[in-house]
């Protein structure tokens, strides 16, 4: 038996570990270790709940603006506050643009190296990658020509050196089965994505003053300025076009290039929509509306539990019923171990694990800075593929349509979706159904300019002196990867306590206290490893979650030590990727 | 912060605002700012620890002199310069932030808009450890990385001063 770690997952954001216990080349148990504190919730109290949404969306780089907008929402939600429609549909927009950039960014420049070889895309015919491609897309960019210039571009990254990017691909791995045409045109979609993701999310700089970290929310609202004919205004006749422009690009790209990609990759890998199932226990608070935040039937992504892969029935989910628990977490709870709703939530660190540098995590006691959510004691996978299944399966015309073309496409039944590949083609489905969407707000949006209906913001509880002495919320929201709440509880016009529960939380959370493994751990149970010392498949499953940026990946030494380096020549004939440490 | 959107020459700094002696290339960016020797069509773009998001602030640009912290080796406070194929040898991680400068360089030349030149001045960083002070050695080579800097933007002009660039640029909103 062999103990396999990987830390850290990812390099920008995250800070998680992984370590999985490996017999006769199968996974047969997990362990999912957040290995940073966050504690912004200790940072914002005693703070003025106006400005906790500038604080909050500090917690991430990466999905920046989703923490603004689930903490306006909660401040909203405990101070009373409808905001005008102006600025639900500027939410929604950036809402919406934000899920797109990420399902994009997360496929192509995160996960994609996992299924596709770059080395091997060198190897690959122009002419026929230029038939394939114009056999599954309209696409334009697919003549011979167009290929052998990305080809030549990679060779000479190659060539000098300088992989780099590509640093963190297992290249060579016997699990890499594409032919070498379908890694070219991985190849050269992964760099039109890096074009289309800059391009796309210009819509945050227009509506937020600037990305990442959006400048524009106000409790109550939003404080982009709306004025046909003022040059200055962030929402005038010229940048509602631009906006517009912005949107259809990322359309086009989304559906002729997406999800014809997704498809055409996951056609050769089919045996991974039997891996990874997880917990079976799918979770969306659903959002997306131009109605109340208190009115879910109006959600574009509806709120729903489904419990056991059970698609006949769609719960009703009760927000009083999440709970989080610390028995694996560096967290004490004053007042015992029990479970604690997150607007009665307590952040108190103490870390209780080995001291670095260490082997292994204590994984019989605590052993991550992530709690453990569960919704009615049941441990809950959200994001993308919960979203999709909860909508398919509450009858959504939309979803239905979309998921049963791309299942009937790979000749699978929708039970497939329950998979390591069922998370990635969820995503591509749903960001293809988001882009229409936008669309559809934008022009909202125009028209409300067009008939001098500018009101943005709703001012009425603005002032402190006119909220109550102690008032509390929550504000849901469904983000790119997944649930996420934030609860307020407001005292004196101050912040008294403040919880953020994200979506990470949720999937990448330990154990709970009754031993139910969290989202991440359950789903790499069984993983196939062709190789102990290159664990690409454990990575596969767990990237199928998007648990933020993961380029690089580094190597860790029997002894715990970490590479900081990775050579070059070592990159382009192998081991950059997978991590280990082998017990014995 | 000087934004100039049909510049074509640019200075990027890069590094952790909050990890000592990383934080010394965005911090040239304000001696730069308020140096009265700064050409006047020279856009300073703070790069801190973005990653692909640099991409769309470097638009338009053919001359670059990126600013950042560079783990050689050497005594702290050492200014190194790397140029041409110089850069395709810059060890990936020797960069001390998260995303580094190596991955902008690939990326620029997948896209095909690798700009005509880049220079990395690097520093020889003493600690990258939490810290919002630069450290004395560092701190000290402050001014020549600036002169440094400003020779190099001074020689580009010297040479494309008659071939400036009149290409119309979009706006750069992102």
């Amino acid at each position: 038996m062999a103990r396999v770690v990987i830390d850290p997952v990812t390099r920008i954001e995250g800070h998680l570990r992984i370590e999985v216990e490996v017999q006769g080349n199968r996974v047969v148990d997990a362990w999912s270790s957040g290995t940073m504190f966050r504690g912004i919730e200790k940072i914002v109290r005693g703070r003025d709940p106006r400005e906790a949404w500038i604080w909050a969306q500090r917690i991430c780089g990466v999905c920046t603006t989703v923490h603004a907008l689930a903490s306006v929402r909660a401040v909203e939600d405990a101070l009373g506050i409808e905001v005008p429609e102006n600025a639900k549909l500027v939410r929604n927009i950036i809402a919406g643009t934000q899920n797109i950039h990420d399902h994009i960014v997360h496929f192509y420049h995160l996960h994609a190296l996992d299924w596709v070889d770059v080395t091997l895309a060198l190897k690959a015919d122009p002419a026929k990658t230029s038939q394939l491609a114009q056999s599954i897309s309209d696409w334009p960019k697919s003549s011979t020509a167009y290929f052998k210039t990305v080809q030549d571009r990679v060779k000479t990254l190659v060539a000098s050196g300088q992989l780099s990017l590509f640093s963190s691909g297992d290249w060579g791995h016997s699990a890499y089965i594409l032919p070498p045409e379908v890694n070219l045109l991985a190849v050269a979609h992964y760099i039109e994505a890096l074009e289309l993701q800059r391009e796309v999310v210009r819509i945050h700089a227009v509506l937020g003053g600037k990305n990442p970290h959006l400048q524009t929310y106000l409790v109550g609202g939003m404080a982009s300025g709306m004025d046909p004919d003022e040059p200055g205004a962030a929402i005038n006749s010229e940048t509602v076009m631009l906006l517009n422009q912005l949107a259809k690009n990322a359309e086009t790209f989304v559906k002729q290039v997406y999800l014809p990609d997704v498809v055409a990759i996951a056609g050769f890998y089919k045996d991974w929509f039997s891996i990874g199932e997880g917990i079976g226990n799918y979770m969306a608070y659903g959002d997306l509306t131009l109605g109340s935040q208190k009115d879910p039937s109006g959600f574009f992504f509806p709120r729903g539990i489904i419990l056991g892969r059970d698609l006949s029935t769609v719960h009703s989910l009760d927000p009083s019923k999440i709970a989080e628990y610390v028995a694996h977490s560096y967290y004490d709870y004053e007042g015992g171990e029990a479970g604690l709703h997150p607007s009665k939530g307590q952040t108190n660190p103490n870390y209780t694990g080995p001291k670095p540098p260490f082997e292994h995590l204590n994984t019989d006691g605590k052993y991550s800075w992530v709690k453990s959510p569960r919704y009615d004691n049941h441990a809950m996978e959200v994001g993308p593929l919960a979203r999709t299944l909860i909508a398919y399966a509450s009858g959504r015309q939309n979803v239905k349509q979309q998921v049963d073309a791309t299942l009937t496409k790979l000749n699978l039944p929708a039970t497939a979706l329950f998979s390591t590949m069922g998370r990635i083609a969820a995503r591509a489905i749903e960001a293809g159904i988001i882009v229409g969407e936008l669309e559809l707000w934008i022009n909202k949006l125009e028209d409300n300019l067009g008939h001098g209906n500018l009101r943005i913001h709703e001012g009425a509880m603005w002032n402190p002196d006119n909220w109550p002495k102690s008032c509390a919320g929550f504000g849901l929201e469904e983000a790119p990867r997944g649930s996420l709440g934030h609860w307020i509880e407001i005292e004196d016009k101050k912040i008294a306590n403040y919880q953020a529960v994200v979506p990470s939380t949720w999937n990448a959370g330990p154990r709970d206290g009754t031993g139910q493994r969290g989202a991440y751990e359950q789903s790499l149970l069984n993983t196939p490893i062709a190789d102990p010392e290159r664990p690409l498949e454990v990575l596969r499953t767990v990237h199928s979650f998007d648990p933020c940026m993961a380029c690089a990946v580094h190597v860790v030494q029997p002894n715990g030590q970490l590479y900081s380096t990775v050579q070059v020549e070592a990159m382009a004939s192998a081991a950059a990727s997978g991590a280990l440490c082998l017990d014995k | 912060m000087t934004d100039l959107s049909s510049a074509t020459r640019g200075v990027l700094g890069l590094g952790n605002l909050m990890r000592t002696d990383d934080a010394v290339g965005m911090l040239a960016l304000d001696e730069l700012e308020a140096s009265p020797l700064l050409p006047r069509n020279v856009r300073l773009i703070e790069g801190g620890t973005l990653g692909l998001e640099i991409l769309g602030r470097i638009d338009g640009l053919t001359h670059i002199v990126a600013l950042d912290a560079v783990d050689v080796g050497a005594e702290p406070g050492t200014i190194v310069r790397f140029a041409g194929r110089q850069l395709d040898t810059l060890p990936i991680s020797k960069s001390v932030h998260l995303l580094g400068f190596a991955d902008l360089l690939a990326a620029l030349q997948l896209l095909g808009s690798s700009p005509t030149e880049i220079v990395l001045l690097g520093v020889q960083p003493a600690s990258t450890d939490w810290g919002t002070v630069l450290t004395p050695p560092v701190r000290f080579a402050m001014p020549a990385l600036l002169d440094r800097t400003l020779e190099q933007l001074a020689d580009w002009e010297k040479v494309s001063s008659a071939t400036n660039s009149s290409r119309v640029m979009a706006p750069v909103l992102a």
